[in-house]
Formats: structure tokens, sequence, C-alpha cells
């Protein structure tokens, strides 16, 4: 039985419909499957990148506000430091302080930003509970304001200003090492496909040569033998190394050619027979 | 020359290589398709295809000339390089276009040497690629290649004279056609040998067959990045050395040993010569770092002074200790047994 596999194996041909389509489909696998596996890493790096930028966008954002709202508060507190005709506090939005916070703890990108969100949070905390104390020093007559501001809230304030400006420094570095990272990945990304597309060409290649070597070559040959064998009567003897159609076309040539050969010769050897016979008589 | 011929016989090369992506494949789904699987499928894909394409044109051939055995010899290692290259190259981290050469190139012949710092961030699948790449290698990518051919062709001894050095052709009794399968017997049984003898030296699978694939090919790769010192395990450091010892010894002559069931091969001036020179070497190594205070006891001395004496003699390159320390007369004699 295994003499028989053997024999089976060794016999088996590919047709050469066979060999074309399976030499062309291999090459389509190759691209297919290399792109499309460069598409989907692409897509997954892509994905992933963005979602930290965005985070990253986000952290800044909640930053910046925390900022803003810090600022237009300590305005209204200078206005009524500064004018004495002012009396009214300003107002102490204790739900947009407490949502600032947490929008500003929720953008974290990653736990090496957590000191630092939360130093934040709590120079925030210190300045606006600090800021509470204004009516106290208001109602006071032993307490200068201006005093108690530039010895008591001012510093706060610097203070959470420059924690601000740390942690848009950290999240500005972590958005330059992410972009960095997006190209390298994108790079990274088109190397399967590029590599595809290189061994894709290798096989074009090497099918052209096989189509030239195999077919294109031969078929010229066996044309110009039976050129040659019409126009001067050269036997037609081409032989090439084939297990496909193309060997048995050209061995249907050459019997063809011979048996063409021998019905001449017979077909001329009958002439020369009848005009002897002619002469005879 | 034959075009055709030369490409079907690099095919074989391919489809070897190709085999043993699959196998990493394997080992990638087994640890629950780790960061490596994609790179592998894709690097098998390509290197499978590239590797049938010219048999789907090319018939067999048994005849092939000098120039057609050269150019299977050179394009055989060169394209197994290159296709070699691929799952590190589409894996990413460390490896560059040009660290992926490197690398594909360092396991393929044996050598051992390596781009990454830390050896133990690859995922399994690729380890165990590398570790292939040594086993292919160390055979000889077109031994592999003539375990495919008939044994009858007159190209198998063809190429089998072209591959294989003359030293390794020396007769030990056998006929010159045989040699490539008395080879492969003796090179297959080793590695199946050193894995049980690391598993049972209390290695984990995983570890043990990598090891063996290395030191059956005096490759060196590791898993780890303390090399076999990171086992801290004098088991594993005897069946090391055994293995390097005897990894590094003609085949023939191993294979001799086991069917006559004697040590009457190796008595040849060739290995005596070779072990004279390993004991001189080692107790002279060992003596130094006793005497230099690198090793605090005589035990430790020897064994770290034989280690890596075989170590450097077999080009294998492991390692169970931090020998840039080590004295200049013991760092000059590796070096020299090295040679």
């Amino acid at each position: 039985m295994e003499r028989n596999l053997k024999g089976m194996l060794a016999e088996m041909k590919l047709s050469m419909r066979a060999k074309l389509t399976l030499s062309l489909s291999a090459i389509v696998v190759i691209l297919l499957v290399s792109s499309v596996i460069s598409i989907l890493e692409y897509k997954r790096m892509s994905s992933y990148v963005s979602d930290l930028i965005a985070d990253n966008v986000r952290s800044i954002n909640a930053a910046q506000k925390l900022s803003e709202v810090s600022s237009r508060y300590n305005l209204d507190l200078l206005t009524v430091i500064g004018d004495e005709s002012v009396s009214t506090l300003p107002d102490f939005h204790q739900e947009e302080f407490m949502g600032q916070c947490d929008s500003l703890k929720q953008s974290l990108i990653n736990a090496k930003m957590q000191p630092l969100t939360d130093s934040v949070v709590y120079a925030y905390s210190a300045y606006m509970l600090t800021s509470l104390e204004l009516e106290d020093v208001l109602k006071s007559d032993f307490i200068d304001t201006r005093t108690w501001y530039f010895e008591r809230l001012q510093p706060r304030f610097k203070r959470l200003n420059s924690y601000i400006d740390v942690l848009n420094v950290a999240v500005y570095e972590d958005l330059k090492k992410y972009s960095a990272t997006f190209e390298r990945g994108f790079y990274r990304s088109i190397i399967p496909g590029a590599v595809a597309v290189g061994v894709g060409l290798l096989l074009v290649l090497m099918l052209l040569f096989f189509l030239l070597t195999l077919y294109v070559n031969p078929i010229y040959k066996m044309l110009s033998g039976l050129s040659n064998y019409r126009s001067y009567g050269k036997p037609y003897s081409y032989t090439f190394d084939g297990d496909d159609e193309l060997s048995e076309l050209n061995d249907g040539i050459l019997q063809l050619t011979v048996e063409n050969q021998q019905l001449r010769k017979r077909v001329s050897d009958m002439k020369a027979r009848i005009r002897q016979q002619k002469d005879s008589k | 020359m034959k075009v055709q011929v030369i490409a079907r016989n690099i095919g074989y090369a391919l489809l070897v290589s190709a085999l043993f992506m699959f196998f990493s494949i394997l080992v990638s789904i087994g640890n629950g398709n780790d960061s490596a699987l994609a790179a592998l499928m894709i690097s098998f894909t390509i290197t499978f295809i590239a590797g049938i394409f010219p048999f789907i044109f090319v018939r067999k051939h048994s005849e092939i000339s000098m120039q057609d055995g050269y150019m299977i010899i050179v394009l055989s290692w060169l394209l197994s390089f290159l296709f070699g290259m691929l799952p590190y190259a589409l894996w990413g981290g460390p490896f560059t276009i040009v660290n992926a050469w490197f690398e594909s190139v360092s396991g393929f012949t044996a050598t051992g040497a390596t781009i990454l710092d830390d050896v133990e961030a690859l995922p399994d699948s690729l380890l165990f690629w590398r570790s292939s790449t040594h086993f292919i290698g160390g055979l000889g990518v077109v031994v592999f290649l003539l375990l495919i051919i008939p044994n009858s062709s007159q190209m198998r001894l063809r190429l089998t004279n072209m591959e294989l050095s003359s030293l390794s052709k020396y007769e030990y009794r056998s006929r010159t056609n045989k040699t490539v399968s008395i080879f492969t017997i003796v090179y297959f049984a080793m590695m199946a040998l050193s894995f049980l003898c690391y598993l049972i030296a209390g290695m984990g699978p995983f570890d043990a067959v990598n090891h063996a694939m290395s030191v059956t090919a005096t490759g060196g790769f590791s898993t780890k990045n303390l090399s076999i010192g990171a086992f801290d395990s004098v088991a594993i450091d005897f069946v090391t050395m055994f293995f390097m010892l005897v990894s590094s010894i003609h085949f023939g002559m191993v294979f001799m040993v086991f069917i006559t069931r004697s040590l009457k091969p190796l008595k040849n001036e060739i290995f005596k010569c070779y072990v004279a020179l390993l004991t001189v070497a080692s107790v002279l190594v060992s003596v130094s770092l006793k005497a230099n205070g690198i090793e605090q006891g005589w035990g430790e001395s020897f064994l770290n002074g034989t280690f890596h004496v075989l170590s450097y003699a077999s080009t294998t390159g492991f390692g169970i200790a931090d020998n840039s320390q080590w004295p200049m007369l013991s760092a000059s004699l590796l070096l020299f047994v090295g040679l």
C-alpha cells in the first residue's frame, strides 16, 4: 500500500491550469493575509494611542479649568480686599469646586500622574479653604486684610498654580512620548505589509521566470521547429522536460510531424511508382 | 545553471524553517496567544508559500551540477537568515531590521551572540523560535534538506560533500552516503537525551527543550538573562557540561560508541588531545580562580572553571558566573581554548 501511495504521489501531475491558479493564489494569499494583519495592527495601535492622547488632553483641560476657576475667584477676592466699599464676599461655589476636583481625578492618565493630580487637588482645597477665612478677617479689627492676603492666601494661590504647571508639563511630556510611540508603532505596523509586498514581488518575478522558461520559450521553440519543418523540411526534433499539457502538445506535434513525414515519403514513393509504370507502358 | 532546480531545493530549506515557525505558533497558542502570535503567523505564511512555490512548477531532479550545488548551499543559508529574521522584525520591541538580521544570523550559525539586554522579556514562542534557529543551523540548513533527498541520489552525495567539512566526513566505518543519516540520528538523539536530563535535573519543560536545542547545536541561546547560572543548580550545570562536551565531539565517534557499546572509538589521537587540553585548561583556570579569591572553595572553583572551559572550547557560550571580572590568566586561557 505504501508503494502504491508513493507511486501515486510520484505520478501526480499538476495541469497548466492548476499550476497557474496555485501560483497566483499563493501570491494573492501572501498579499491578502499580511495586508489584513497590517491593517489590524495599525488600527489597534492607532486606537490605543488615540485613547491615551485623548486622556492626556482631558487632563490638561481639567487642570486648565481649575486654574481658570481659581484665578477668577482670586480676582473676586482681590476686588473685595482692595475696594473697601465692597463688602459682599464672592460666592464659594462648593459644588463646582468638588466637580472640578472630581473631573481632574477622573482624567487621570496613568498611575504615575496620581501624586501630581493629588497635589493639585490638595493645593486647590487648601487655597479655597483659606479663602473662607476672609469673612472673619474682614470682621476682625486686628487683622489687616491685605496682610492676610499676602501672607496666607497668595502663597497658597502660587502653590496651586505651580502644581498645575508641573502637572501640565508632565502631561505634555507624556503626550510627546505617546506621539513618538505612535510614530514608531505606525512604522512597525506597516512592516508586515512591506514585507509581504516584497515577498509578493519576489514571487511574481519567480512566476514570470517560470512562465518564460517553462511555457513561453518552449512555445517559441515549438513554433520555430514547426516553421523549419514546413519551410525547409527539417525534421522536428525539439524536446523539453515537462509534465503538463505543454509537453503533451509537443509530443503530439513530434508524432504528427513524423507521421506527416512518413506520409509524404509514401506519397512521393507512390508517385514515383506511378510514373515508372507510365514510362514502362 | 538550472535555476529551477536551485529554486526547488532552496524551497526545501525554507520549508524546514516554516515547520519550526509552525511549532513556535503552537507554543504561542499553548501560552494563550502571546504577543508574538501574529508575527509568527505572518512569518510562517510567507516562508511556507515562498518555500512551496517552486514545487508548483519544478519537478524532482536527481541530477545537479557542482555549480548548482554551491548555489543551493549558499542561497539556502542566506534565505534562511532572511526569512528567519521575519518573526523578530514583525514582533518589534528591540528588534529593528538590523537587530533582527543579527539575531537570525547568530541563531542559524549557532554563534549565540545577541542584541537583547533582557531575554526574559521575549514571549515564549519567540524564545522557542530563537532556539529553533540554533537547532536548524547547528546541524546545517542543507543537512535538513539532505534528509529529504533519496539516498541513492547523486545530488545527495554532491551536496553532502559540499556542506560537510572534510573533518566531518572522516569515516568511522560508514559509507559517505550514510554520513548524513548518522549525523542526524546522533543529533536528534542527543537533543532528546539532553531534554530528558534537564527535566530530571529540575528544569521546567519549556526551558529544558530550549536549552536542549541550544546545547546540542553548541549555540548558547538561553531563555534566561543569566544563562545557565539563573537556575543555580549543580545538577543542571553538570548536565550542560556533559552535553557541551559530547556535542563538540565528532558525531560519527558518538555514533560508534553507542553502536559498539564501548569507548574504543574514542581512543584516537584527536579525542585524546582534545580531552587533555580541556583538562589542563580546567585545572589552570580553577587554580587561578581560587588563588585570586574569585571563588572561595575548591569545589566552586573547579565547577566554574571547568564549565567555562567547556563552554568556550565547544563554542557554546553558556555561563554560570560573571567571567568578565576573572583574572588575566583565566580569561586568556578561555580565549585560547575557544580558538
